[in-house]
């Protein structure tokens, strides 16, 4: 029984994620495992890493964010610890430990100050310099940043609920309970809250009073946040494969299709094209007024892609694989390398 | 193959009872209770297997082949194999309820982080290993908070005023897997040599309730919870099979 015990100790499930990808005027910041990068957005080259050496006792994944002010670049960690650092030279600034869990979304940084959603179901409200603010506990992990709109956050937990806060105190204003995890912040388009849910659905909800406008059923779950499409649409992938257009007015479905491999990160658009990362490994691009499949490219022949692409107009698309040896990877708008990032083993 | 034929039914029994009943360590506990009640024939069955070779050890001829083979052991252990099958007893058979937990806890280890999955990857997992019967979206995140304890978690009890939390799991899995090793060490009779066996089976009386208390007090709380559960059931029932004397718990006693 021992022995048992002692492979079951040695088999632990890895408690990973996929790698956060955040973008400045000139950087990539990437967190992947035991690192934070700071990566040059035209060539892929390294600036710094945090901390310089792998350190077992860290773990990262949600993405970095930059302050307002340009001064601090604010990354939560595994570890139960939100770090702010330079991002120039990712040396440490503060470190904020309050937190009773992992961070696993990424903070929401404003003039007001940071927003860090954790684990443990607590936004932690912070100054620029890390410094509590105040705090609001939801029922479940918050994995998810607020949405900020002026007085006003929007905020969703697994707990099924969205929360709308006082950005100054941290009171509830309203809640609705959506009968499912929310693990993606909702996207808040004039006046209307949309949000994907684990119970296979995409809902619009009235930003100010919290009434479920409608709630669309999909065929799996989905993982991110709604994504504008044209003036009057969204575009959602879930788990299985599907992608839908919907109407934003009353979540009707314009067109769907269907990819290989799950779809978990944000699609993204350009121009007249939405693309999305699956699990098979593939980026795919799809007609953005049709759904048809103008091409898709192996981007890696091994490992999953659960990150959305991230559209950086001035370069084409960051691409951010799981497990694989190039966290980061940056393609042209046809799908085809312009540079991949490896970090640096020591 | 092990993932579909041991953790998923696994788990997904495990959060079926969770539907029920609303509380992942209730769950747990109802799990472990089930596990305990299904493992009763084999305990039985290993009760028995024990009797058969304490009243063999007694034979005359048991105790002429040890004392006429006593300096070849490859004999000797040809005599006892022989003896063993004239009598019609199976040696083995007292390790047959252990070999048979060896999966159910593996599972467990596994089925609890799953359930209790707190990082995306873990939930990803978690979805592909559900039957849609369950229906899972409604069931996610699985609440693991049970009384002072989060499940997914190492546990440790924090008391106003100490500086460092009290792993109370950890103490109450190694005290009652000792009182369960000794149980079960005063009614399994050693199938090996003499003294050496016997010194054999006082450290593993020892030593089990100390791994599986460092096991309890550094993985998940949840798996803490089936220990402990599992030990009070099988204490239990070696009570109500009228195997367990209080004098023979006393660890001073030789």
């Amino acid at each position: 029984m021992a022995l048992a015990l002692v492979v079951a100790g040695c088999s632990r499930i890895a408690p990973g994620s996929w790698p956060g990808v955040s973008v400045g005027p000139d950087t990539v910041w990437v967190a992947y495992q035991q690192q934070v990068f700071a990566v040059d957005k035209a060539t892929g080259v390294a600036h710094w890493a945090f901390p310089l050496q792998p350190d077992r006792k860290k773990t990262f994944f949600a993405a970095p964010q930059l302050t307002p002010d340009g001064q601090t670049l604010v990354v939560g960690g595994y570890d139960n610890v939100l770090y702010g650092l330079d991002p120039a030279t990712g040396a440490q600034k503060w470190t904020f430990t309050e937190a009773q869990d992992r961070y696993i979304g990424p903070v929401l940084a404003t003039e007001q100050g940071i927003y860090a959603p954790n684990g443990d179901g607590t936004l932690y409200a912070l100054t620029l310099q890390g410094t509590p603010r105040w705090t609001f506990t939801a029922e479940a992990a918050l994995w998810a940043p607020p949405v900020p709109e002026g007085e006003t956050l929007y905020l969703a937990s697994l707990d099924h609920h969205l929360y709308a806060l006082n950005a100054t105190t941290g009171q509830e204003q309203w809640r609705v309970n959506l009968e499912g995890a929310l693990p993606a912040a909702p996207t808040l388009l004039d006046g209307v809250l949309y949000v994907g849910e684990l119970a296979t659905e995409v809902a619009a909800v009235r930003a100010a009073d919290g009434t479920v406008l409608w709630q669309t059923p999909v065929a799996a779950w989905v993982w991110h946040s709604p994504v504008p499409l044209g003036d009057d649409q969204l575009v959602v992938g879930d788990m299985d494969g599907h992608v839908y257009a919907l109407r934003r007015d009353d979540g009707g479905i314009v067109w769907q299709t269907q990819v290989e491999g799950g779809v978990i990160g944000a699609p993204a658009v350009h121009d007249d094209t939405v693309f999305v990362t699956t699990r098979a490994g593939l980026l795919v691009a799809l007609n953005a007024s049709s759904g048809a499949v103008r091409w898709q490219r192996q981007v890696h022949q091994e490992a999953t892609i659960e990150a959305g692409p991230v559209v950086v107009p001035d370069l084409g698309l960051l691409v951010a694989p799981s497990d694989a040896g190039n966290p980061l990877l940056a393609l042209d708008f046809e799908g085809q390398p312009i540079w991949s990032f490896v970090p640096q083993k020591k | 193959m092990w993932t579909t034929l041991v953790v998923q039914p696994m788990l997904n029994l495990l959060l079926w009872i969770y539907s029920l009943v609303g509380n992942f360590g209730v769950a747990i506990i109802v799990f472990t209770i089930l596990v305990r009640l299904l493992l009763a024939p084999l305990m039985h069955k290993q009760t028995k297997s024990a009797e058969a070779m304490r009243k063999l050890q007694e034979h005359p001829k048991w105790k002429e082949i040890q004392r006429k083979y006593k300096n070849d052991r490859e004999r000797l252990a040809q005599e006892q194999m022989k003896l063993y099958s004239e009598l019609g007893v199976n040696p083995f058979a007292s390790c047959l309820p252990m070999l048979v937990q060896i999966p159910i806890i593996f599972g467990l280890y596994q089925a609890v982080i799953l359930a209790l999955g707190n990082t995306p990857a873990q939930l990803l997992e978690l979805a592909r290993l559900l039957y849609p019967a369950l229906n899972p979206s409604r069931l996610i995140p699985i609440n693991g908070q049970f009384l002072w304890m989060n499940l997914a978690y190492p546990e440790r009890l924090h008391i106003p005023g100490l500086p460092f939390g009290i792993p109370v799991m950890a103490i109450l899995v190694a005290l009652t897997s000792y009182i369960q090793s000794k149980a079960v060490a005063t009614t399994t009779p050693s199938t090996g040599e003499g003294q050496q066996a016997q010194a054999m089976n006082q450290m593993m009386t020892m030593y089990m309730p100390l791994m599986l208390g460092y096991f309890a007090l550094t993985f998940q709380s949840g798996l803490a919870l089936y220990f402990l559960t599992s030990n009070l059931v099988m204490i239990a029932q070696y009570a109500l099979m009228g195997k367990l004397s209080w004098d023979d718990l006393k660890f001073w006693r030789r």
